[in-house]
């Protein structure tokens, strides 16, 4: 089967912003990995990958932000204390989106540097029902990360104060999830309905599709195939692909090479 | 001729118990997440479900709030939820401040098990610095914790911002264990390391994290800082200082040596230990085997026995064991 130029243009294009840059030559070499008769339901997962840009996640921070009920700029027009901080440790995402948060909503100098604070620090800023914790975080997929961490953060908040969490992105099932299992105000950028999994019934994918898919899935990741949470998704952010994507989307090992890899560098020995 | 002082007595109703929808409550967030016991809780709910909830839960409306939040009988509470009870009785008190709610969560709430030490370390530091108290003593009263619980807690305290964001990783998988900092502690200011030319407080945490996180150099489990640390005071006993700091720092740069490196005077050591040991074993039978009734007459005994306790007791307490229940 042949590609034709057009559509692989399109595609590299598309995919650029991602932090690896997959180029044509990439994409080719990731088709090639399918059989000849899979290779067009293949190019059907590409067609419907989704890439958010540097430049949309930006814009995406900056609107939930905004659309936070209660924020405004200027302090005089806020109630309470208002602090920011990544969910999630200092490895995790939370603290990447918590820098990118600064810069899609100016506040990069030092006069907001009191707003951002760690974990550690949450007790001891007396907090009271008036005040807002704001957790931001890039991506949910099922809510399950969410949901673990948010006893330890409800025992450092430790008050009355009111906690958000901004995502760039969730699951609707996440949202729900959230919701119900915790005191978090979910503020989302994009939510990700069911019928965009790839599993969905009635979705775009027959049965028959999703079954090859699984198969494929196996080979990139055997413990999950469908993705992390069998979420099954296919979307990916420029700066990693969430894991609840289909892994053959970002899986490197020795039986699959993924075009939106987590980690652009190969593992230390 | 005056009237009765009762004729003039207002006449006031009882005041009745008020009772609010259960979905306008919220538990506590002062309290350490709490792991109900399935078991604990179904005579509870057996019971809430016969006769509703007779002592009426204490809660109080923070400024701003529009639920009430939880002072005592959350498992009350849990309990309404799981039977779909509509109301609960309450009885509101005032807000409490910060320190008060704090500090009655810890009394209500004795310290357990399945806490982590952390998060209750930074609650116990915002009571030190509202109260500009740093006593243990004073703080287990007015806490309820444990007094060596305190202790562990100021141990962690004093761990730079770096390490305590460790112990606070949300993923337990990625997160240090705050046991490791505590029998860290020792050994990384012990008066002897400490006066070390080569001593830097980043150089012992980090090798030893490493080690511990890698199980390098033998070291198994926090345990093994124990053995460490008797090492290190078997060799001032012996006066042999500047050598088992030599090999402390040897120990620290490399991965090839183990723990057995910085023995230097343990055989007298081990031997006293098992004279001790057989000594201990001896007197504990002895006294198993004692019949209280026969004894009974024995005043001085009784004495030296409860003597015995509290010299274990605070010899186990200065070891930072924890007592056995």
């Amino acid at each position: 089967m042949t590609v034709p130029p057009e559509r692989l243009a399109n595609w590299a294009d598309s995919f650029s912003s991602y932090r690896s840059n997959p180029k044509q030559a990439d994409i080719l070499a990731w088709l090639a990995q399918f059989s000849e008769e899979h290779r067009e339901l293949a190019c059907k997962i590409l067609d419907h990958v989704i890439v958010v840009s540097e430049t949309q996640a930006l814009q995406g921070l900056r609107t939930a932000l905004q659309n936070t009920p209660g924020w405004h700029r200027a302090a005089g027009s806020r109630n309470g204390k208002w602090y920011f901080a990544g969910f999630g440790g200092p490895g995790e995402s939370g603290a990447t989106m918590l820098h990118k948060f600064r810069e899609a909503n100016d506040m990069t100098s030092s006069r907001w540097q009191t707003y951002f604070v760690s974990l550690r620090d949450l007790p001891g800023k007396r907090l009271t029902a008036a005040d807002t914790v704001i957790f931001v975080d890039d991506f949910s997929g099922s809510g399950r990360q969410v949901c673990s961490y948010w006893p330890r953060f409800q025992e450092l908040v430790a008050s009355e104060a009111r906690c958000v969490l901004i995502l760039l992105a969730a699951t609707a099932t996440a949202l729900d999830r959230i919701s119900d299992e915790t005191e978090l105000e979910p503020v989302v950028h994009i939510t990700i309905a069911p019928s965009e999994s790839v599993f969905a019934e009635g979705g775009n994918f027959s049965p028959e599709d999703q079954n090859v898919l699984v198969e494929y899935g196996k080979r990139a990741w055997s413990k999950h195939p469908k993705g992390f949470g069998e979420c099954g998704l296919l979307f990916v952010l420029s700066h990693k692909t969430p894991n609840n994507s289909l892994p053959i989307l970002y899986a490197r090992n020795d039986t699959w090479i993924g075009l939106f890899p987590r980690s652009i560098l190969p593992p230390l020995t | 001729m005056a009237r009765p002082v009762e004729d003039d007595a207002p006449t006031t109703e009882p005041p009745k118990p008020q009772t609010v929808q259960t979905k306008y409550l919220r538990p506590n967030p002062h309290n350490p997440r709490m792991l109900f016991d399935e078991v604990d809780m179904k005579p509870l709910e057996a019971s809430i479900r016969k006769v509703g909830i007779l002592v009426p839960i204490t809660v109080f409306r923070a400024a701003g709030s529009k639920r009430y939040t939880i002072l005592d009988g959350q498992r009350r509470w849990h309990c309404a939820e799981r039977l779909n009870l509509p109301t609960v009785p309450i009885n509101e008190v005032a807000e409490p401040s910060l320190t008060q709610n704090i500090v009655t969560m810890f009394q209500i709430h004795k310290l357990r098990k399945d806490w982590e030490l952390m998060p209750t370390a930074l609650k116990l530091e915002v009571l030190m610095v509202e109260m500009k108290e740093r006593n243990e003593t004073i703080l287990a009263d007015l806490t309820g914790l444990d007094p060596a619980v305190v202790s562990r807690c100021k141990k962690l305290l004093s761990f730079e911002p770096e390490y305590q964001d460790m112990m606070l990783q949300a993923e337990p998988e990625d997160r240090v264990r705050a046991d490791f900092f505590i029998e860290l502690y020792p050994i990384l200011n012990d008066r002897e390391v400490v006066k070390a030319k080569w001593y830097d407080r980043d150089f012992v945490i980090s090798g030893f994290l490493r080690k511990y996180q890698e199980r390098l150099s033998g070291i198994r489990s926090i345990v093994d800082f124990r053995k460490i640390k008797s090492h290190i005071s078997a060799a001032k006993k012996a006066d042999r200082v500047p050598d088992v700091l030599t090999r402390l720092r040897e120990f620290l740069k490399s991965d090839d040596l183990e723990i057995d490196h910085l023995e230097i005077d343990t055989a007298r050591i081990h031997k006293e230990a098992a004279s001790l040991l057989r000594t201990v074993s001896k007197l504990s039978t002895s006294i198993a085997d004692m019949d209280p009734d026969e004894f009974s007459g024995e005043e001085e005994l009784w004495e030296s026995l409860e003597e015995l306790y509290l010299t274990t007791k605070n010899k186990l307490l200065s070891a930072d064991r924890r007592l056995p229940k």
